[in-house]
């Protein structure tokens, strides 16, 4: 470089920032078209939803047809019950699966439990709601939020799974080195160095979970079925936010439709709670110790 | 666990001075590693000292850290890899059939190249090793044996004030001395130490090797280095490795002054590596 030509070299560098700039542009439109989606989805489900929030809509049961008023208290109460089914039965085989492909087998064992739990995952949910018709409704003779939560359950499992078995790994081999070379045997370095330094990604992954099957409709149609009243028996059909929508906005009524849009709207509420709440406590925590 | 079911092998010698014959604490013999159908260290025979500072040096590659792991066994993680040969502790094979890997590696402690402290507080980063092996479970008994080891690492006055922080807010150095402390805490007779300087500063790298001259009072250390003048500096005896065989082991003032071996002598007047 001697004496560089100063108006060819302005001329590219004006066009190089062109680019960048045009870039950024480009970048900037597909995030904005990405996001736009969900906040027309969120405005107008709460527009739509908000109407039919009142009171009456959080305390009551529904009425019969015809009758006015009536609420969705043991819809919502149905959903948290079929949630924490799920979660109690699915979280835990979900984070012990994972941590069984993740620290205790070899590749090859691990690809092909992968392999087995993209495939569950890619499952359509009424298939699995299907299965558990099968398997627990027929035996029980009964539909039941048992039978609904273990359909939650199902789908919820290869999702946990594969979350918790991608954050082990990512635990740094350094940790798992100091633990063995300390005397530690495979499973005290397991239970006490990597699951604590994973802690915040292993929460991540069963919300994950959460979230995957907070918004079912399908698996609970023929497992959970539905229910006008309240009903905390987990042997007794059980209604759910997603059912009651899926009802109520199929029928002909249109103060059932307001309902079904304050329905979904108290269901987003719901699933952006569980994460709220698990991503403050977990803030909180790691601020803590970690 | 090993209290339970102590291995023979393996027991600890209760009598503080141990006869003559086992003034060698560790000895391989004839040891081959493998990773695969790749071998990487041939026929290696050495023995280390009670209480010496035994310094392994070699280029990049050269087995010098992997033959530093056969001796507590860290390379049996790994996949594929092979070790024949045997390594021998007062006298006991520690690659026996039956020789209990956990009970070795609370005699054989190791510091590694990276810093590693746990992502927990300091107090607790201390006290993992005790925990996992149930030494002192007293309240009292534990917070004296952590404070004993943070003063041996030289790091006491730094963290007294803050056992509770998380041990990722320390510098680099102080984080190197806090693994130092974890594995002292266990009281082991061997330090393995692999690069511990390598990615610090030349202060903190200073403090290191001031403590590993201080600890020597009380351990035997095998260190690997890459860095001649800390071979130089503190260890008694060094060994130099080339392409995976041991070229020349002696004493590290005649090693680097007079070497035997005409390798030696251009590893150490900086002709490659």
């Amino acid at each position: 470089m001697m004496t560089p030509a100063p108006a060819a070299d302005r001329r590219r560098l004006r066009r190089r920032h062109w680019r960048s700039r045009f870039m950024l542009a480009l970048t900037a439109a597909a995030t904005a078209l990405i996001l736009a989606p969900l906040f027309l989805i969120l405005y107008y489900v709460a527009r739509e939803g908000a109407a039919a929030l009142t009171p009456a809509f959080f305390l009551q049961t529904p009425r019969p047809v015809g009758m006015p008023g009536g609420g969705m208290a043991n819809a919502i109460g149905g959903t948290l019950e079929l949630l924490a089914i799920a979660i109690l039965a699915g979280v835990p085989l979900g984070l012990i699966g994972g941590i069984y492909v993740a620290e205790f087998r070899r590749e090859r064992f691990a690809s092909g439990v992968r392999f087995a739990a993209d495939v569950l995952n890619g499952t359509p949910t009424i298939v699995v709601g299907l299965f558990i018709y099968a398997v627990v409704v027929v035996p029980m003779r009964r539909f039941s939020a048992l039978a609904g939560g273990l359909a939650l359950a199902v789908i919820m499992i290869p999702v946990v799974l594969r979350a918790a078995e991608e954050v082990l790994r990512g635990v740094p081999k350094g940790y798992r080195d100091a633990a063995l070379a300390l005397g530690a045997s495979r499973w005290r370095m397991v239970a006490g160095v990597v699951l604590p330094s994973a802690r915040v990604g292993l929460v991540s992954g069963a919300l994950l979970g959460v979230a995957r099957v907070a918004g079912e409709t399908a698996p609970l149609l023929f497992t959970a079925f539905n229910n006008s009243f309240w009903s905390g028996y987990i042997d007794q059909p059980i209604s759910s936010l997603t059912v009651q929508i899926y009802d109520y906005a199929i029928s002909p009524y249109a103060s059932w439709h307001a309902q079904a849009w304050a329905a979904s709207l108290t269901l987003i509420a719901i699933i952006v709670g569980i994460g709220a709440a698990a991503r403050l406590t977990f803030a909180r925590r790691r601020k803590g110790m970690a | 666990m090993s209290d339970l079911h102590p291995t023979p092998a393996l027991a600890r010698a209760a009598a503080p001075a141990p006869p003559a014959a086992s003034a060698n604490v560790l000895e391989a013999r004839h040891v081959n590693f493998f990773y695969g159908a790749n071998q990487v260290l041939f026929d290696i025979s050495l023995e280390i000292r009670h209480g010496e500072i035994f310094a392994l040096i070699g280029p990049s590659g050269c087995g010098k850290s992997t033959f530093l792991r056969t001796l507590n066994r860290m390379n049996d993680t790994i996949p594929e890899a092979r070790f024949e040969g045997s390594v021998l502790l007062d006298g006991e094979d520690i690659y026996a059939p039956g020789a209990d890997v956990i009970s070795l590696r609370r005699r054989v402690g190791m510091i590694f190249q990276r810093s590693n402290p746990f992502p927990f507080s300091v107090r607790d980063n201390v006290a993992f090793g005790l925990r996992v092996n149930g030494l002192a479970r007293g309240h009292g008994e534990r917070e004296a044996v952590i404070e004993r080891s943070l003063r041996a690492a030289g790091l006491w006055d730094e963290v007294r004030d803050r056992l509770d922080a998380p041990a990722l807010s320390l510098s680099g150095g102080q984080q190197q001395r806090l693994c130092i402390a974890r594995a002292l805490a266990i009281e082991p007779e061997i330090l393995l130490m692999d690069e511990p300087a390598s990615a610090l500063d030349p202060i903190a790298t200073g403090r290191i090797e001031e403590l590993a001259l201080e600890l020597k009072q009380r351990y035997t250390i095998v260190i690997v280095t890459h860095n001649l003048q800390q071979a130089a500096r503190i260890s008694d005896r060094t060994a130099f490795f080339l392409s995976g065989r041991l070229i020349e082991v002696g004493r590290t003032q005649q090693l680097f002054t007079t070497p035997a071996r005409k390798e030696t002598e251009d590893y150490i007047t900086g002709r490659f590596g």
